[in-house]
């Protein structure tokens, strides 16, 4: 068979430094994702493109639910809504069992339209202005409160409202090396939830029901779980002996590392993201030994689990096409490609793998993947190694699950079509591609500006 | 005064009924009107029952006692023996008068020192003894003529044929009354009583003919109503009717058939065996059975006083309700898989039969991740081994080291252990334990769900797995005993659908996991004043959702009374009793489920669950042949029963829960069911929390109105 030209390289040494881990070279690529040829969704759906797979979504949940369940009797997954809100991915969780967690009353209604019982949805954030907070609370959302001035909206409320009303508070803890993000509800060691949870008391009108606390994201140091857990199991285990509350949920949040690459670290993924069993087991083994010496097997509360990127990222990929290529002055070589940080804003902060959606050879050059927008930051990787990429050729970038079709731009070019691949193989289109006039809708031209 | 008139025919018509094991009225008054066949006679009968009765009173014995006849019927028997033996005279009803005080007496001393010293019943122990001394002191008493043989006032219109004449006689004989009319009469009464009890009689009259025949005996005399009574006593009264307690039955008046013969060689020619040899059958048996080591549920004996379709009903819904009172769970969180069920084929054999091994799985159905060369690899390992119901610790060994994967250790068998009482007698014992991650200690109380260990490899175990058995003593490697499981969820991997296991045993490869509190709670919120309104076909009624004082929740109907007693616990509905009308809905909703299990897809069961129910046949359930009821009593002495056997299924969508159920008459045999005729499929819905409406046959008739 003819072998892919490649064509001669020139590479730069650099003397004095030599790279610990070799000089690399591997021929990788991906042609197909489940069996669809890639060159064949672009025909159909054009470039760039998102696309889901719901048999990785599916194996992914199964995965988690299978390593907590293992290790502690009752725990619930609530689905992230700011991770992803496409009503395709919230609705397969939803399928599978997720609650939903929202973070502003956009995301809770969005979670309303999508069927979920509002019994099941968390929501957390700082931003709960008034009227969003009186919807929840009317509705019997699980709603974690952040501050103070959230909870005296909320006692007021709970007087106008007939049936009881129960929230759950936000706390943050010293985790050791760091604090967990301590903008964010009240703190435990400086007694400030303490504090709260006698106020609230003392009010009389308001029943507190659970205890939240999400430390981060991209944790990949489960230890800070433990710790977490361990103070969030010690202050359960202080409200039922001191006040007799017993509490029926404890929501650790999410925060899972997914297995893409945090700019900065050298480790492979592999070596680095832990597995579910991992988190599990950080969470779940001092949470229960945490709680037995005061809660019955029965009484237990229930764990939350909010995470997000790791449950989605996976389930996402990108799929762009070299629209020019340049040769820098450093002598790096440079692709020019349709999809930039309007479409990757996680680009900012990880490097994902790019491979080539056919075989071009091996990847014996480095190069430096720029987006289609005017700023210099547009850079979806700075070094990467690959073959040689000619204009038209396509390139697969994942995961790209998380974040990316919540926090992309409409800025310079137009949203792409979003797929899902179903689990047993059928292609449907979840998002259409938009249009300049989609982008104006909502606009107006006031009358002074008039012909 | 009405009070003391009802107080005085509840005793003198109980004191006859007891004769035959009865507290029902109508049966008194049908055996004292045969005693009146023969006025005098009958007459002498209630003077003794009521003398006795009334000196029990006067020396202050329990008057509920008194009232339930139990001080009135040896009375009756003593009285209608004299009255029998000797004519009627004031001479006669003095010593008759004396004769009942002393049969009052002695029914106070031997029924204490049998019930203390045998736990046996007495019966008609003082009736027989009282006679007896009676009968030997009159023998001085001239003025005492014997009775001249008396004509019945009424007799039979025509004569029964061989052998029911003499069965009619000998029924007749219990009460010294030797016409058929009498037997009649009381046969007729016994009949609308209950019907096994007649069976039982004529199945102890067969026996002692049979006995009769085989040993070419001579004429028993009228004795033979002591096998007769020996039988329904043995096959009805004080044990549970079924096929074991027929055969017992039977074995009980062949018994007394032999003694009745041994007696009359014994006993002087003017003195009676009378009832001996029905008491000393009945007696020897039942302290028997009451003293016998191991006890089987084929032979069970009563704990009360009933007709025996009381004692059968009875009997049935003990049953229910020993099991909810130890609930059994598996002991880990999550799905695990049963690797080895009873009789497993590896090690669980012999003493050590009834056991499981559990092996933790993912989704797809892996024990394993990775290579599986080390026993981290494996999904179970370490993971928390939970006590699987409530107890207290009795023995743990810890320091075991775990095998590599692949060997075992046969020095110390169970390896790291806990072994947990639940009751006397009842220990449950977890086997291959990590080192060091003993939780416990003996004496510490544990509840169930409670984590005890962590799973390892240690003793006879190649691959970390959890080894579950139930044993009598506290000794590691005791012989283990039959155990059923409460609550469980089984199946729910690719191939299998998911199925709700209300109490039963597992399978080898069946995937299984502990029913778990729904986050939402409850179907029915257990708290009281909850009230629903409701259409049930073409009238309105309510109901409201109680708490009585001793704690037990029910809901309640009106304006028509049904009252449904019911537990929400572990995620599972049950229904423990219905009283009252039938003709309510919530009658109906009753009669149509026995447990719910709470699913709804917060808790990850998405998809539908199935689950099986068999219940006794009931008149409301099958609607349609009540008559057929009674006869099922009588089957269940052959160990036939008939039963509903219902397969139901349940679809949890958010906030609703919908079930199906597909009913089928079946015919419990002693090998097997047999399925009869399809019932009407019923489905109802539930949505926030209570019931929506229930259908039959596609027909909505119940629904609830807002």
């Amino acid at each position: 068979m003819k072998r892919p030209y490649e064509s001669p390289t020139i590479s730069r040494h650099q003397g004095g430094i030599t790279n610990k881990f070799g000089v690399g070279v591997s021929n990788r690529f991906q042609s197909e994702i489940e069996g669809f040829p890639i060159s064949k969704l672009l025909q159909e759906y054009g470039t760039p493109l998102f696309v889901y797979s719901e048999k990785t979504l599916k194996k992914t949940y199964r995965e988690m639910l299978d390593a907590f369940s293992l290790r502690y009797p009752k725990t619930r997954h609530a689905w992230s809504y700011k991770t992803n809100y496409l009503k395709a991915v919230c609705r397969s969780f939803h399928r599978l069992g997720s609650w939903a967690e929202v973070v502003s009353g956009m995301e809770y209604e969005m979670a309303r339209a999508n069927g979920v019982d509002p019994r099941f949805i968390v929501f957390n954030g700082p931003y709960k202005p008034y009227p969003v907070l009186k919807r929840a609370l009317e509705d019997g959302a699980i709603v974690n409160l952040d501050s103070l001035d959230e909870y005296f909206e909320a006692e007021e409320i709970a007087s106008q409202l007939r049936h009881p009303v129960k929230i759950g508070l936000r706390l943050n803890m010293s985790l050791g090396t760091h604090m967990s993000w301590d903008r964010y509800g009240f703190n435990i060691e400086s007694g400030e939830a303490l504090a709260a949870v006698k106020r609230i008391l003392a009010g009389r009108k308001i029943r507190i029901e659970g205890i939240h606390a999400h430390i981060g994201t991209f944790v990949y140091d489960v230890q800070n779980y433990s710790t977490a857990i361990t103070k969030l199991a010690e202050f359960a285990t202080a409200l039922k002996r001191d006040f007799g509350i017993s509490l029926k949920y404890i929501d650790i949040g999410g925060g899972f590392a997914s297995r893409n690459r945090l700019r900065g670290t050298y480790l492979s993924t592999a070596d680095m993201i832990p597995s579910f069993d991992t988190y599990a087991e950080a969470i779940c083994k001092p949470l229960l030994d945490g709680l037995t010496s005061v809660f019955h097997p029965e009484e237990l509360p229930t764990l939350i689990l909010e995470s997000g990127r790791r449950m989605v990222d996976e389930a996402g990929m990108l799929i762009s096409t070299v629209s020019s290529t340049k040769r820098m002055n450093s002598g790096t070589r440079g692709l020019v490609i349709d999809a930039g940080v309007n479409l990757l804003f996680t680009s900012f902060w990880y490097d994902h793998d790019v491979l080539p959606t056919s075989d071009h050879g091996y990847s014996n050059e480095d190069h430096v993947i720029f987006g289609p927008l005017c700023m210099q930051i547009d850079v979806i990787r700075p070094t990467v190694h690959l073959p040689h990429l000619e204009k038209g050729d396509s390139v697969i970038i994942k995961p790209a699950g998380a974040y990316n079709n919540t926090q992309w731009m409409q800025f310079i070019n137009l949203r792409p079509n979003v797929v899902m691949i179903s689990e047993n193989g059928k292609v449907g289109l979840i998002r259409r591609a938009e249009d300049v006039a989609y982008l104006q809708e909502r606009e107006t031209i006031p009358e002074w500006l008039n012909g | 005064m009405a009070e003391r008139l009802s107080y005085l025919s509840d005793t003198l018509l109980r004191s006859y009924s007891q004769i035959l094991f009865s507290e029902s009225r109508s049966v008194g008054a049908a055996i004292l009107a045969s005693s009146l066949v023969i006025p005098a006679h009958g007459f002498c009968g209630i003077f003794g029952g009521l003398s006795s009765a009334a000196f029990a009173l006067v020396i202050g014995m329990d008057r509920i006692a008194i009232r339930k006849g139990l001080f009135g019927f040896n009375g009756v028997l003593t009285g209608l023996a004299l009255g029998h033996f000797f004519s009627l005279t004031p001479q006669l009803l003095a010593v008759l008068l004396v004769g009942s005080i002393l049969v009052t007496l002695l029914t106070i001393l031997i029924n204490h020192v049998f019930m203390v010293h045998l736990a046996a019943p007495a019966m008609s122990m003082p009736f027989n003894v009282a006679t007896w001394l009676i009968l030997l002191a009159s023998m001085d008493f001239g003025i005492l003529n014997a009775a001249l043989p008396r004509e019945a006032l009424i007799a039979l219109p025509w004569e029964p044929p061989y052998p029911a004449d003499l069965f009619l006689k000998n029924i007749g004989a219990i009460l010294f009354q030797f016409s058929p009319l009498s037997g009649f009469i009381i046969t007729l009464g016994l009949l609308a009583h209950s019907r096994i009890a007649l069976v039982l009689m004529i199945a102890g009259f067969l026996a002692a003919l049979g006995v009769q025949e085989f040993l070419f005996a001579s004429e028993p005399q009228w004795l033979t109503f002591n096998p007769m009574l020996a039988a329904l006593a043995i096959g009805g009264v004080f044990l549970i009717p079924g096929p074991a307690s027929l055969l017992l039955a039977l074995v009980a008046a062949v018994l007394a058939a032999i003694l009745v013969h041994a007696n009359l060689e014994a006993f002087p020619q003017n003195l009676s065996p009378l009832a001996l040899p029905f008491n000393a059958a009945v007696i020897l048996i039942v302290v028997a059975l009451r003293l016998r080591t191991y006890s089987s549920r084929a032979v069970q004996l009563t704990t009360g006083f009933g007709s025996p379709e009381t004692n059968l009903k009875n009997a049935q819904a003990q049953r229910k309700s020993r099991r909810r009172e130890m609930r059994i769970g598996v002991p880990f969180f999550g799905k695990w898989k049963v690797t080895q069920a009873i009789d497993g084929q590896y090690t669980h054999q012999g003493y050590w039969r009834f056991a499981y091994d559990f092996q933790a799985v993912d989704s797809s159905g892996q024990l394993w991740k990775g290579p599986g060369e080390t026993c981290q690899d494996f999904l179970a390992y370490g993971r928390p081994v939970l006590a699987p119901a409530d107890g207290r610790v009795a023995l743990t060994l810890d320091g075991v080291p775990d095998n590599p994967v692949g060997s075992i250790n046969t020095d110390q068998n169970w390896g790291n252990y806990c072994i947990i009482e639940h009751s006397p007698g009842f220990h449950s014992c977890m086997a291959h334990l990590k080192p060091g991650s003993l939780m416990v200690s003996p004496g510490q109380p544990v509840r169930k769900g409670q984590p005890v260990g962590l799973c390892g490899n240690s003793g006879r175990s190649p691959y970390p797995h959890i080894h579950l058995q139930f044993q009598s003593s506290a000794i590691p490697g005791a012989p283990s005993i039959p155990f059923e499981f409460q609550n469980l969820m089984v199946g729910g991997a690719s191939t299998e659908p998911l199925t709700f296991l209300s109490h039963g045993i597992l399978r080898e490869n069946e995937i299984v996991e502990n029913t778990t509190l729904s986050f939402d709670g409850s179907l029915f919120p257990c708290i009281a004043g909850v009230r629903w309104a409701y259409e049930f076909k073409t009238s309105r009624e309510t109901w409201e959702s109680m708490v009585d004082p001793i704690g037990n929740t029910y809901i309640e109907s009106f304006p028509l009374r049904t009252r449904l007693y019911f537990h929400d616990v572990e995620g599972v509905f049950e229904i423990t009793r219905i009283e009252g009308s039938r003709e309510t809905g919530l009658f109906l909703f009753g009669a149509s489920i026995s447990e719910l299990p709470n699913i709804s897809p917060d808790r990850g069961h998405v998809g539908t669950v199935h689950w099986l129910a068999s219940n006794s046949a009931d008149g409301a359930v099958i609607q349609a042949w009540p008559p057929w009821i009674e006869m099922s009593h009588l089957l269940s002495l052959l160990g036939i029963a008939f039963q509903v056997a219902t397969k139901y299924q349940m679809t949890p969508t958010p906030g609703r829960r919908h079930i199906s159920a597909d009913p089928r008459l079946c015919l419990k045999l002693p090998f097997g069911k047999l399925p009869l005729k399809a019932l009407p499929k019923k489905e109802m819905l539930f949505a926030d929390g209570a019931v929506e409406w229930l259908s039959i046959e596609g027909t909505t008739v119940l629904r609830r109105v807002k």
